[in-house]
């Protein structure tokens, strides 16, 4: 029988090298915080050091680039073993990484590459997110990517293969919803099916993030401000899924740490008005 | 084969290998073609991993200018394309690739400036380790002290250079012009380790040198003197020896003092 979703929670950012300092010294008001994985992933020295103080500090959550969840090599046993060790020592509240493969043949792509909408991709990851929450010990938290492609042999839309893969995997779900919005711009497809199709009570976190416009679609560079569009998404995201962790996602053009706070106050604010309309309806 | 598998080889191979071959797998977009779609993948697969570059050689990047890097960049990934899942450790070949490559042979600075940056981020995020202290060090009895070896620790980095690279890391480090490269007739013997949380080097002498060498090798501490009497006055081995001890503890380089049948200080 599935577990009842953790807790929100509440209103967290992404760790940034750039910004230990500031939070160390000022422990600024973020509910929690979440790291990517393969940044520690490393034998020691001081970004260890910082992920321990601040993990006493705050909840974090582990977010990983590299899992490559649908590839069709073999699973690398090392990383998951480096990966399990990280999480015995930063006790995360989740483990999450993205539905997407990053590479074959030994080689790794270093990005999150979509994967067609297949029943036979579908029992791929399947078994293999199966594989990984047996090794861990603990479910996954599998992420939407944006995608610039879709492939012509995909059976099914993109919101229909990442609800089968939560009930088949039994797996909780990242809604990335910058990613729902740069790639329903880009395959001109409607957000608001996408949200509608997605289980809620399989939904754990949210990520907003910021894109940039390229020729003919939108680039997921998570180098920009959230846009209008995807508050505007989450705002929605939240009439469907109610509190779920909120997170600022930027990798790239890191702001002073102030900026991300303001950003995250607009997250609250938003949640606050789901919230409040929800109360009185 | 599978098709998905077929499918992730295509994609790949057209990611990475420019080929065209999984032009008929993607599905017209709504805007633009299939092909443009594909090129936003193999434009980032390259950017991406220049960027791992850039952030890991951040002192060749100045040395060579963006042009010049990025070129080198290019050359670097189709000859080591990653296959790590992690980024941290794509950049490692970088310094090896330089020395036997055709295009950087000639400028021997070039290599060596990226073997002593992938030698400071390697202290930089090294195995952590105990730190023997100049206390622990004053309760070893006088008549224990030359059977005593000791563990260098895991952050500890030592190669000799035949060219000006640490002048010219120094100045590019302060945002200098640096100075014009310069060949050595005799090497040049570093020393990069961890001290705090920071990465440090310093140029050592080649008598120092040998001995930190003779450490890490598990040499006692008179045998590392005997060796050092070879290299200088013998009289004042000894005390040359314990002058050496001395800078490498409080440089936190000595992780465990071991004395035989006793349990490591």
């Amino acid at each position: 029988m599935m577990q009842h979703r953790p807790q929100s929670l509440g209103f967290g950012l992404g760790l940034r090298a750039q910004h230990y300092r500031e939070i160390l010294d000022g422990n600024p008001a973020v509910d929690w915080f979440e790291v990517i994985s393969e940044n520690y992933m490393i034998p020691g020295g001081q970004p260890l050091r910082m992920l321990d103080a601040i993990a006493e500090r705050y909840p974090v959550v582990m977010h990983g680039v590299s899992l490559s969840i649908a590839s069709v090599s073999p699973i690398d046993r090392a990383y998951l073993k480096d990966l399990k060790a990280l999480a015995t020592r930063v006790k995360p509240r989740w483990v999450s990484d993205h539905l997407c493969w990053t590479g074959v043949h030994g080689m790794n792509l270093h990005d999150l590459l979509p994967v067609p909408y297949t029943e036979e991709a579908l029992q791929h990851v399947v078994s293999r997110i199966a594989q990984v929450q047996d090794y861990l010990g603990r479910r996954l938290v599998i992420e939407n990517v944006s995608s610039y492609i879709e492939y012509e042999c995909s059976e099914m839309n993109e919101w229909e293969f990442i609800a089968e893969v939560a009930r088949r995997a039994d797996c909780w779900l990242l809604l990335d919803v910058n990613n729902v919005f740069v790639s329903s711009t880009n395959h001109a497809f409607n957000s608001r099916s996408f949200l509608d199709a997605i289980p809620a009570d399989r939904v754990v976190q949210f990520h907003l993030a910021g894109h940039s416009e390229g020729q003919t679609c939108l680039i997921d560079t998570h180098d920009q401000p959230v846009c209008n569009e995807v508050w505007s998404l989450y705002e929605q995201a939240l009439q469907c899924f109610g509190p779920v962790s909120t997170m600022i996602e930027r990798d790239d053009n890191i702001p002073p740490l102030s900026e991300l706070l303001e950003e995250l106050n607009q997250a609250r604010s938003i949640a606050a008005n789901v919230s409040g309309a929800r109360a009185t309806s | 084969m599978t098709k998905l598998a077929e499918l992730q080889l295509l994609m790949q191979r057209a990611i990475a290998s420019r080929s065209v071959a999984a032009s008929g797998l993607v599905a017209a977009p709504p805007v633009g073609n299939a092909d443009d779609r594909i090129a936003i993948y193999r434009h980032a697969y390259v950017e991406r991993l220049t960027e791992f570059l850039l952030h890991d050689y951040e002192k060749l990047r100045a040395y060579l200018g963006f042009v010049r890097f990025s070129e080198m960049a290019g050359r670097y990934i189709s000859a080591h394309p990653s296959d790590q899942p992690n980024a941290r450790w794509f950049s490692r070949h970088l310094p090896e690739f330089l020395k036997s490559s055709p295009h950087y042979r000639r400028h021997p600075e070039i290599a060596e400036l990226a073997l002593l940056e992938r030698a400071i981020n390697d202290a930089f995020d090294g195995p952590d380790h105990p730190i023997v202290t100049m206390a622990q060090l004053a309760i070893i009895a006088p008549e224990d002290f030359p059977a005593a070896t000791f563990l260098i620790a895991p952050t500890v980095h030592r190669f000799s250079v035949w060219t000006n690279v640490a002048s010219l890391w120094s100045s590019l480090k302060c945002g200098e012009t640096p100075p014009p490269s310069e060949d050595f007739a005799v090497p040049s013997e570093i020393l990069v380790w961890r001290q705090g949380v920071g990465s440090r080097f310093r140029i050592v002498g080649a008598e120092e040198a040998m001995a930190i060498d003779k450490a890490r090798d598990g040499l006692s501490f008179s045998l590392i003197c005997e060796t050092i009497a070879m290299y200088g006055d013998a009289d004042t081995a000894g005390l040359r020896a314990a002058t050496y001890l001395r800078g490498w503890i409080e440089a936190e380089i000595i992780a465990a003092v071991q004395l035989p049948g006793v349990e490591e200080k």
